[in-house]
């Protein structure tokens, strides 16, 4: 092929080379570093939390006046809350998994002077608490009516048992069965009666995300959360009865926050896809001034161009040499622009680890890149490069 | 002069349309992309109290645990307070305008029984809280000290509450419930949200501004709980609501004005005493370390701007130089189009110099038509922005300054892609195109 005559014509005219292979670049290092991020992101949203995100109804309930009995009032609820039709467990809860508020301690298989303290989700539930977020228990016992704990100031008591997620078991008590194990938070001993194999926490961006403790037991106070779980399909039923549900019950209270729990999710993962629309349509513009711009410079060298075009029509060149010429051209150009996007590509990543706690990037997004600008500047070289082809060797006789 | 060259750059760009509008297209799209970005990043890395900024200090004091120190901030110091020491702070500091504070999720009603009933975000702070941080009385002043000595039931009302339970009227001695107590109105505000929400950074930088104001000496007697953060290291002993003021639990957040370097040193100087009277009392196990930070230094400690933020500025910047290099092929596509015309010019006795000034003239009306383009697009953005995302809406509007630097960025960027071009077409000879 004719690589040697296009170089020697691209050095006598370098500008617009450089120009486009500067241009490819900085496209591939923002491209392939967005795209990773993009992917990362993605990921996170959509990591399984182990809880049966869609048919569970969340809410939210703060009391007003001093002399309420909450326990009371509570159980009233509970009660309530099962008889809507539809309803298959209930629980009083802490906090509500994955909304961005809730509770975390300092737990550890030991207690010595430099214990090493895992923080840790709590969640505190009541015996149907796994049922009602739909944990899937692997290991150990569920919680029975017994193990429930109702705080109350005068007594001082504190639950005794909890299951761990796998994650926390595994992180405190490695390569051990943690079922029957003493678990040491502060002051406290508790017994691992169980495992569940999954269960999200409160803070989405979290590391500690899967390191949760769930404590049979209910905070009888002014403010407390409901996790209630439907069957499948009638969560939207349940969801719009819940607050006339309550309030029928007593109204000195307000009643918040009624939201399924998948839609909990997706407002604490509002950052992350909010970080993907943005980049996503970064990308789009990006690529699409890239190609506004190859075309626009391979339309003006065509351009410059058609004498010598018509000349070698007129000396033998067919047209698919002329077509050829130009895409291979291009294809040049672009494969030196990539070469040094490689470059900057690893070293905005680079930057972006050093500066930003991002991660490395994965090496197949290079590639990746590679051949998506590849086909693009085909793409977008090829209309000027037909009309290139089209010149007539006639033009090669005519003086200007 | 000047003014035919702007003529001959508004009559090349009409000869050449598409071209031009290629370039105007690329530099506004580039100046759009950067300046959303550049937006969300100054709204949030902006001074929220500008005037006084550097006179409003956050009191940092390590009471963490002797074993580990504080990992989540910066300077590994607890971002906030134990309700003993806030007392005592509050109590026993030299004399300057300083309060605890907290919010707190409250139910708010009318005071006849039967209304609805609202649940608010309220701030429990000290009368100092109003006129440290500059708040806007509408209605009536602040509680005097004289109140918050004795704890009296009193409260300042935010714009936006007293328009919805006093249809705006002047509440002040009129009366509301707040949590089944009857509360007297003092003052009303204007609603109060600084971006960010420098004062109480513990739930994030961007919040609903509060609703109302109640008297700090009220909390402890009334066992109110903070709606924010608590953060302990050691359990605390007892339980109920009333523990977590006994505890060593850090929840209260704490301010001082101080208007200049001495008063920082005295400042500073009775918070180490302080400490070293609280070691020798057996609590504050670590090394002594207190901080007073201004509210600069505290948006850094409390790294208010987001990684996600930083990252979008520097992949729009590598979007912008994309733009540029494109108009930079685009305007020498046109300049050398012209060099017939060039030439003849040249021939007819215009030097080199005018030649260049010519064609930087034309850039630069580039970049300036590009620069407004690029401004509307970039309105447009934050349109689309704050329909389709969560993205608060604070961080997305365009003031004075936000215009002006998209402007100047737009007429730099132009004029670096247009150097070039308009050296080399200055280059041409004047007789190169003569010959036929």
């Amino acid at each position: 092929m004719e690589i040697r005559p296009i170089l020697s014509a691209m050095l006598r005219n370098k500008t617009g080379a450089i120009l486009i292979a500067l241009q490819i670049a900085f496209t591939l290092a923002v491209v392939t570093n967005a795209f990773f991020i993009i992917y990362q992101r993605w990921e996170k949203i959509n990591r399984p939390s182990g809880m049966d995100m869609h048919n569970i109804v969340t809410s939210r309930v703060q009391w007003v006046g001093q002399d309420v009995d909450y326990k009371a009032e509570i159980l009233r609820d509970l009660e309530a809350l099962k008889a809507i039709p539809g309803v298959t467990h209930v629980t009083t809860s802490n906090a509500i998994p994955l909304s961005g508020g809730g509770s975390s301690r300092g737990v550890s298989a030991e207690r010595t002077e430099d214990t090493e303290w895992t923080a840790t989700g709590s969640f505190l539930l009541t015996q149907d608490g796994l049922d009602s977020l739909g944990l899937n228990l692997v290991s150990g016992r569920n919680f029975t009516l017994n193990d429930v704990v109702w705080f109350d100031p005068e007594v001082d008591e504190l639950a005794q048992n909890v299951i761990i997620t796998q994650a926390l078991a595994e992180h405190i008590y490695p390569d051990e069965n943690a079922v029957g194990k003493t678990l040491y938070m502060n002051d406290s001993e508790l017994t691992v009666i169980g495992i569940v194999e999954r269960m999200h926490g409160s803070w989405v961006s979290w590391s500690g995300l899967e390191r949760n403790m769930l404590v049979p037991m209910v905070f009888p106070g002014s403010s407390i959360s409901y996790i209630i779980r439907t069957q499948p399909g009638l969560t939207e039923e349940v969801r719009s009865q819940v607050k006339q549900t309550l309030l029928d019950i007593n109204n000195r209270r307000v009643i918040r926050r009624i939201r399924v729990l998948e839609d909990v999710a997706t407002s604490s993962y509002g950052s992350d896809s909010d970080m993907m629309v943005i980049l996503s349509s970064v990308v789009c513009l990006l690529l699409l001034i890239t190609v506004v711009g190859i075309v626009g410079l391979a339309a003006f060298s065509v351009n410059q161009r058609t004498r010598q075009i018509g000349t070698r029509r007129a000396l033998g060149a067919r047209r698919y040499q002329i077509l050829r010429y130009f895409l291979v051209e291009n294809w040049l150009i672009t494969s030196i622009g990539l070469t040094l996007g490689v470059l900057l590509a690893s070293a905005f990543n680079y930057y972006l680890v050093v500066h930003f706690e991002l991660e490395r990037l994965d090496w197949f997004y290079i590639p990746m890149g590679m051949a998506i600008l590849w086909l693009l500047g085909l793409f977008a070289v090829y209309g000027p490069a037909r009309r290139a082809s089209m010149v007539s060797p006639a033009i090669a006789t005519r003086t200007v | 002069m000047l003014l035919y060259e702007f003529k001959l750059a508004f009559k090349s760009l009409r000869k050449n349309p598409i071209l031009s509008s290629l370039m105007i297209g690329a530099i506004a799209l580039g100046i759009g992309v950067c300046m959303i970005t550049v937006t969300m990043f100054y709204l949030m890395s902006g001074d929220p109290i500008p005037h006084k900024s550097d006179r409003l200090f956050a009191v940092q004091i390590d009471s963490w645990s002797k074993e580990r120190p504080y990992t989540g901030s910066t300077n590994e110091m607890p971002f906030q307070l134990t309700w003993p020491d806030s007392t005592a702070l509050m109590n026993r500091a030299p004399d300057f305008p300083q309060t605890a504070m907290f919010k707190s999720s409250m139910i708010i009603e009318q005071l006849q029984q039967g209304s609805e009933l609202r649940r608010e975000i309220v701030r429990i702070t000290g009368r100092d809280f109003f006129s440290m941080f500059d708040l806007e009385f509408i209605y009536g002043t602040s509680w005097t000290e004289e109140m918050e000595q004795q704890a009296q039931q009193v409260v300042v009302l935010s714009e936006t509450v007293n328009n919805e339970l006093f249809n705006g009227q002047d509440s002040v001695g009129e009366s509301i419930r707040v949590d089944d107590r009857e509360y007297r109105v003092v003052g009303v505000v204007k609603d109060w949200n600084p971006v960010p929400n420098f004062y109480d950074l513990n739930n994030g930088s961007i919040e609903d501004p509060e609703a109302m104001y109640l008297p700090i000496s009220l909390s402890e007697p009334l066992a109110m709980t903070t709606a924010g953060n608590t953060n302990c290291w050691k359990p605390s002993t007892g339980s109920g609501p009333q523990a977590v003021y006994q505890s060593e639990c850090v929840w209260t957040q704490y301010w001082v004005e101080l208007k200049n370097a001495d008063e920082v040193a005295e400042y500073r100087n009775f918070l180490e005493g302080y400490y070293a009277e609280q070691q020798q009392l057996g609590r504050f196990e670590r090394p002594q370390k207190v901080a007073v930070s201004n509210v600069r230094e505290w948006l850094n400690i409390n790294q208010v701007v987001e990684n996600d933020n930083r990252v979008l500025v520097g992949l729009a910047f590598m979007f912008l130089s994309v733009c540029v290099f494109n108009t930079v092929g685009l305007m020498l596509t046109k300049f050398l189009g012209r060099s017939k015309e060039t030439s003849i010019r040249r021939a007819l006795g215009a030097t080199r110099m005018t030649i260049l000034r010519q064609h930087l003239v034309e850039v630069s009306s580039i970049g300036f038509v590009g620069g407004i383009l690029g401004l509307f697009l970039t309105w447009a953005g934050l349109s689309v922005i704050k329909f389709a995302t969560d993205i608060p809406e604070q961080l997305l509007h365009l003031d004075l300054q936000l215009m002006a630097l998209a402007l100047i960025l737009a007429l730099l960027a132009t004029l670096a892609a247009g150097l070039y071009p308009s050296w080399h077409i200055g280059r041409i000879s004047p007789a190169r195109y003569l010959r036929t």
